[in-house]
């Protein structure tokens, strides 16, 4: 059992972000099964491969700040403010990549007030980028203290709690990613 | 014997700001006493508003066909009545009687995260004064308190106040969210040296797992606010059938929160009354594992319950059934408290002071309004008296009978030590005399115009044999009720006034917080007296009759510890 | 209990008495041992020292758990029994006997095999059991009738059905029973319970068109309404933009059908009662009666006013 708080403290808020995405797929699946839309849907609208592709860079990003933790724990300061560095750009990508898609598809006209599928396809993707975002914040604020030297000397849990909420983020975007696209291409 | 006190961590956090007493003292303060006395003080003033609504809605109500309010007037009333009592009142008032009493009772110095705790409480108080500015901006919300879709659409309610109770709703639902973390946190963490987890007095366990309870039953809530108010700014399709959407999944989301919530309101007033009744009646509590176990089992049960607020929606016999089993079970773990309690009482020297009585009447009322409820859980009775009156008088009674009652035996229990003074009793026993009477005149009757028909949330009603007559007893009982606050808030002022000075301990009870001084100083304790079983005073003002040297049945049984009281290792490090 | 006279009443009826009177038991045990509790305590008060302090005993724990639980287990073998008994489902190829459509703030009622449709009073023959299908056109209604036994639930995405039963002819009140809105208090249900002879008369005359109703003799003292000139004031005003009436070209569907308009115990579903006055009233100020109404005010020549509501309540 852990007995850091804020690691504790951290896991509690993950506990809530859960269910909180949980009622929003929930929302997803719903409607996917019971209110079939002629119109746009999973199916004819979404670019699977595209958003695989910048779905790698979200991913790889989860190993990134792994890495930067364990640079932590070996004392390599500059490891760590390079890792971390490394995260932001990977998670700006796949950002950019979610904008290209937004930008598409509301391009050809489907907007959250389209259909049942536009409404709950945005909220899904759309929280989420935005958890993306602040966690990129988050992770650039750590980054400007490393590299500014704040952060050493005391040992700071602060970077193993943000890579906590960073690892779930990215296990929202693996669920949401099989559930919006994989379960569209059966 | 008194080298074995253990000693409080220094405090690592900032010292207070500002002079003791001003105005920037109170609201730039971190500590969890006075903002526990904050959520507290912003729940009795809510309380008074929301009682107030409650009052002109009875007014309206105190004869057929009667044109003091107009329907808009009335609808709104009943929402903001109902929101306020739910959300900022009862919500800040336990989760203040936690913030205040969780450190004390488990020998710490403030809340694991002191400034996340304020975070939560201005929040709360910003929800609230953002469902509160409706009205000036013209548009209070009139959809009810759980709004139900479609009438939340923007065809039906065009004006801002939807949006406005959602969006105060969710400020509120994440500052409440933020004070459940915190709860599990500081729990978990930050007990005294020695305290194991089942030593902790039944407050804090339950208020523990109503931590859980919070962090898991407000996500629902948020995510339906969420989508609310994406349907309604953005045109989103979610909950508008026209475009597809689903109205009903809008009342799963809502119920799958607001079926929890309501256990998270009653959960900690059952903390409450689990330490009152044991200090009057100089006994322990009895069966603790049973009550606190059977804390965790509603905590389960109610998720698995929700939908027995939705058996008229037509859902199908398999679903229902299936609702209404576990709307039973849930019976049966709250049973166990009850009867616990009872025997806690037994063969005790009750002392009744006003708190106590509050607390006897609790187990009276509670009762009263639990067996209504599980008469909604009896599928086809709920199909008569779903919506009607007969509902109203069954959350009135779990909510005011049943929690208000055990808030009130709270109040009246702690309030020496958190402000130094002793409430008058004098006063105390008119206090609930009247507030028994008074709220029994209410909502007793209200039952009875339930099963003869009279629906829930209307603003007028037909002339109909005997309606005028009940719905005017409940009128006159409301201002009974009202008459006993009123006296109550007297009581208080003058108790801060001019108020006897209250001792350390003054009802001899046996948990940490009547270990430290009324009031307690900024760091809470110098030391605090070690922790061998769940009543640290008992035990050092008997030495030779300890709570771990003795069986359930209240036999000795020599040297032999009680099985959850083992010193640990920790107080072996400690102990100089 | 509700004074049921339906079978599914009863059933339920039954089933609240039996469950009122389980509850009162466990009601009067905890409040007895209470009451015995404190009482007890006032005999030990003079006693000195403390009470022995028992903390718990295992086997009454178990009593108190399964008691209950064996209470609850019995009580839930009827409470299925009637659900089955009493709840359509969902019956696929049913043809209901009455479509039932809850609008904001009134109820329209459809004979589906008769072609008939009327509203806000409606009327079954005595002593049948029908099949009735649950409709919204806007937000959440529900329909209760108490004494006709369970009320349910009408969505404008979900079609709900629910047996309507009278075993005797009557006059049965009900409210709708879901927050709808501004005038959800004055959304009150008329059932009228006829012999079937009665009822099957009823409904041929709702068939038919009432055409233009012949004149009454006129009542000294009174000038009355020329009904053939009040038909034209209804068909010539917006009225027919939201109201129908059988054989003329008014059928619009967005407002209670006027059709013998002057057979009905109420207006504005139940707030005032169906007389000339009050329809006149009504036509010139419907909000003015009922705050909130989808209904425009009007203004007519005092004869005018006398001619249409001479049309619509002469309909009979
Ligand atoms: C503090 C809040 C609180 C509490 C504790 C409860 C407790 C219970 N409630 Fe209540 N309830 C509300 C607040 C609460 N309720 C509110 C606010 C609403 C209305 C929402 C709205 O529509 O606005 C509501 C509505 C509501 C409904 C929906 C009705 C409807 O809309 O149609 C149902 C249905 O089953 C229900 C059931 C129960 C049950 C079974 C309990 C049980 O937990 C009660 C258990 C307790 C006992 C039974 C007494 C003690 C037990 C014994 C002595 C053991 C032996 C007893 C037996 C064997 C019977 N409640
Ligand atoms: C904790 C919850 C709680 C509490 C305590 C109360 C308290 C009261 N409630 Fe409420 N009630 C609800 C929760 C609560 N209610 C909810 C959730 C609803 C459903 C809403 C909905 O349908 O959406 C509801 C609905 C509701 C209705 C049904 C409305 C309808 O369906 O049309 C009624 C009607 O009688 C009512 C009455 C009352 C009354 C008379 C009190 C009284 O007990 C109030 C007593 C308190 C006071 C009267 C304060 C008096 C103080 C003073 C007078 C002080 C004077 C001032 C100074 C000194 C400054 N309530
Ligand atoms: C915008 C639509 C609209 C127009 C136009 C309109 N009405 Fe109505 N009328 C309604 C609605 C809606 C109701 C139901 C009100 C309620 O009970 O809440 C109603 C109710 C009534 C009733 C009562 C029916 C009952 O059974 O309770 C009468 C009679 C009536 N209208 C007559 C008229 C006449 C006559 C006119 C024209 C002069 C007219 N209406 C124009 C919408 C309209
Ligand atoms: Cu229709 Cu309430
Ligand atoms: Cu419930």
């Amino acid at each position: 059992m852990t007995t850091d708080k804020n690691r504790l403290g951290m896991l509690c808020f993950i506990a809530t972000e859960t269910i909180f995405f949980g009622m929003l797929i929930l929302a997803y699946i719903y409607f996917q099964n019971n209110a079939p839309n002629s119109g746009p849907n999973a199916r004819n609208s979404l670019n699977v491969g595209l958003t695989a592709f910048f779905s790698l860079f979200l991913f790889a990003s989860s190993g990134t700040i792994w890495l930067a933790e364990r640079s932590l724990h070996r004392g390599n300061q500059r490891g760590v403010s390079l890792w971390l560095v490394a995260t932001v750009v990977l998670g700006l990508i796949f950002l950019g990549g979610q904008g290209y898609e937004y930008a598409k598809l509301i391009g050809e006209n489907i907007t959250v007030s389209r259909n049942t599928f536009g409404t709950t396809f945005f909220t899904l993707t759309g929280f989420h980028g935005l958890h993306v975002f602040i966690g990129l914040l988050a992770i650039g604020i750590l980054a400007g203290w490393v590299i500014s030297g704040n952060l050493k000397g005391h040992k700071s849990s602060a970077l193993g709690t943000i890579s906590l909420y960073w690892h779930f983020v990215d296990i929202v975007w693996v669920l949401l990613f099989t559930i919006i696209y994989l379960l569209a291409l059966l | 014997m008194s080298q074995e006190f253990v000693l409080v961590p220094e405090p690592t956090d900032a010292l207070p700001i500002g002079k003791t007493g001003s105005l920037l003292y109170w609201i730039a303060s971190v500590d969890h006493k006075l903002l526990g006395i904050m959520y507290i003080g912003a729940a009795l003033i809510f309380f008074v508003i929301g009682g107030v609504e409650a009052l002109v809605m009875r007014l309206q109500l105190g004869s057929a066909r009667n044109t003091l309010l107009s329907p808009e007037a009335y609808n709104q009333l009943f929402t903001l009545h109902g929101t306020t009592m739910i959300f900022l009142v009862f919500v800040p008032m336990v989760v203040g009687f936690g913030v205040y009493l969780v450190p004390l009772q488990i020998g710490a110095r403030d809340m694991a995260f002191p400034r996340l705790n304020a975070l939560g409480f201005w929040m709360l108080v910003f929800g609230g004064l953002l469902l509160y500015y409706s009205i000036i901006a013209g548009s209070p919300p009139d959809s009810g308190w759980f709004a139900h879709a479609p009438l939340t659409a923007k065809q039906y309610s065009s004006a801002q106040g939807v949006d406005y109770w959602a969006i105060g709703l969710l400020l509120t639902g994440i500052g409440t969210t933020t004070a459940g973390l915190n709860f599990i946190v500081t729990i978990l963490t930050m007990r005294a040296k020695g305290m194991r987890l089942l030593q902790v007095p039944m407050f804090t366990w339950i208020m523990l797992v109503d931590g859980f309870l919070i962090i898991g039953t407000l996500p629902p809530l948020n995510a339906a606010l969420v989508m609310l108010l994406i349907d309604r700014n953005l045109g989103g399709a979610f909950f508008n059938p026209q475009a597809g959407g689903s109205s009903i999944l809008y009342q799963h989301l809502f119920w799958v929160f607001g079926h929890p919530e309501v256990y998270l309101l009653v959960l900690p007033t059952f903390g409450i009354i689990s330490e009152v009744l044991p200090v009057f009646s100089r006994k322990p509590l009895f069966g603790f594992n049973f009550i606190a176990g059977s804390a965790l089992a509603i905590a389960f049960l109610s998720y698995a319950a929700y939908a027995h607020h939705m058996f008229a929606v037509g859902l199908g016999n398999a679903f229902n059934a299936f609702f209404a089993m576990s709307t039973a079970l849930i019976a049966i773990p709250t049973g166990v408290k009850i009867f616990n309690w009872i025997a806690t009482i037994w063969g005790g020297k009750i002392r009744f002071t006003t708190s106590m009585l509050f607390a006897v009447s609790f187990i009276v009322l509670f009762t009263i309004g639990g067996i209504s409820g599980v008469t909604f859980g009896i599928v086809p009775t709920d199909w008569q008296t779903t919506d009607s009156y007969y509902l109203v008088a069954h959350f009135h009674y779990v909510l005011y009978g049943g929690s208000f009652f055990a808030v009130m035996s709270g109040l009246y229990y702690w309030f020496p030590k958190v402000t130094g003074r002793m409430l008058s009793e004098k006063w105390g026993k008119w206090v609930f005399w009247l507030m028994f009477a008074g709220f029994n005149l209410t909502f007793f009757i209200q039952h009875i115009l339930g099963l003869m028909g009279m629906p829930r949330r209307v603003y007028s009603y037909d002339d109909l044999p005997n309606w005028s007559l009940f719905n005017l007893i409940s009128t006159l009982g409301s201002f009974l009720l009202a008459f006993s606050v009123l006296l109550f808030i007297i009581s208080v002022v003058l108790a801060l006034v001019k108020g006897e000075k209250a001792p350390d301990n003054p009802w001899d009870a046996w948990t940490l917080e009547w270990a430290t001084t009324s009031p307690p100083p900024i760091e809470n304790f110098e030391q605090v007296p070690p922790i061998r079983g769940r009543r640290p005073l008992w035990d050092l003002q008997h030495p030779d009759d300890q709570d771990w040297q003795r069986s359930h049945s209240g036999e000795k049984i020599g040297g032999q510890p009680h099985e959850a009281s083992l010193p640990s290792e920790h107080r072996k490090d400690n102990s100089q | 209990m509700f004074e049921p006279v339906s079978p599914q009443g009863r059933d339920i009826s039954n089933l609240f008495i039996l469950t009122l009177a389980l509850g009162g038991l466990v009601f009067a045990l905890v409040t007895g041992l209470v009451i015995f509790a404190i009482i007890r305590a006032n005999r030990h008060r003079r006693t000195a020292g403390e009470p022995r302090q028992v903390s718990g005993n295992t086997r009454l724990e178990i009593a108190w758990t399964i008691a209950p639980a064996v209470l609850l287990a019995v009580l839930f073998v009827p409470t299925v029994m009637v659900m089955f008994a009493d709840e359509p489902g969902n019956p696929k190829n049913a043809t209901p006997d009455i479509e039932i459509i809850g609008h904001q703030w009134w109820w329209e009622y459809r004979y589906p095999n008769a072609k008939v449709i009327t509203a806000n009073e409606l009327h079954i023959p005595a002593g049948k059991k029908l099949l009735a299908k649950l409709m919204s056109s806007d937000v959440q209604h529900d329909f209760w009738v108490p004494r006709l036994g369970r009320k349910m639930d009408m969505y404008p995405d979900q079609i709900n059905y629910l047996y309507v039963t009278a075993d005797i002819p009557g006059l049965y009140n009900g409210n709708c029973a879901e927050y709808c809105g501004a005038q959800h208090a004055w959304m009150l249900i008329r059932v009228v319970a006829e012999p079937q002879a009665d009822f099957d008369a009823w409904l041929a005359k709702q068939q038919k068109a009432p055409g233009v109703p012949s004149q009454p003799p006129a009542q000294p003292g009174q000038t009355a309404g020329n009904i053939a000139n009040g038909e034209k004031i209804f068909l010539n005003n917006t009225c027919i933009n939201c109201h129908a009436i059988t054989g003329t070209t008014a059928n619009a569907e967005v407002a209670p059908n006027l059709t013998y308009l002057g057979l009905r115990g109420s207006l504005g579903s139940g707030i005032i009662q169906n007389n000339s006055a009050n329809l006149a009233r009504w036509i010139l100020n419907a909000k003015a009666i009922k705050p909130g109404v989808l209904m425009p005010a009007y203004q007519f020549s005092t004869q005018d006013l006398r001619d249409l509501v001479a049309y619509l309540e002469e309909q009979k």
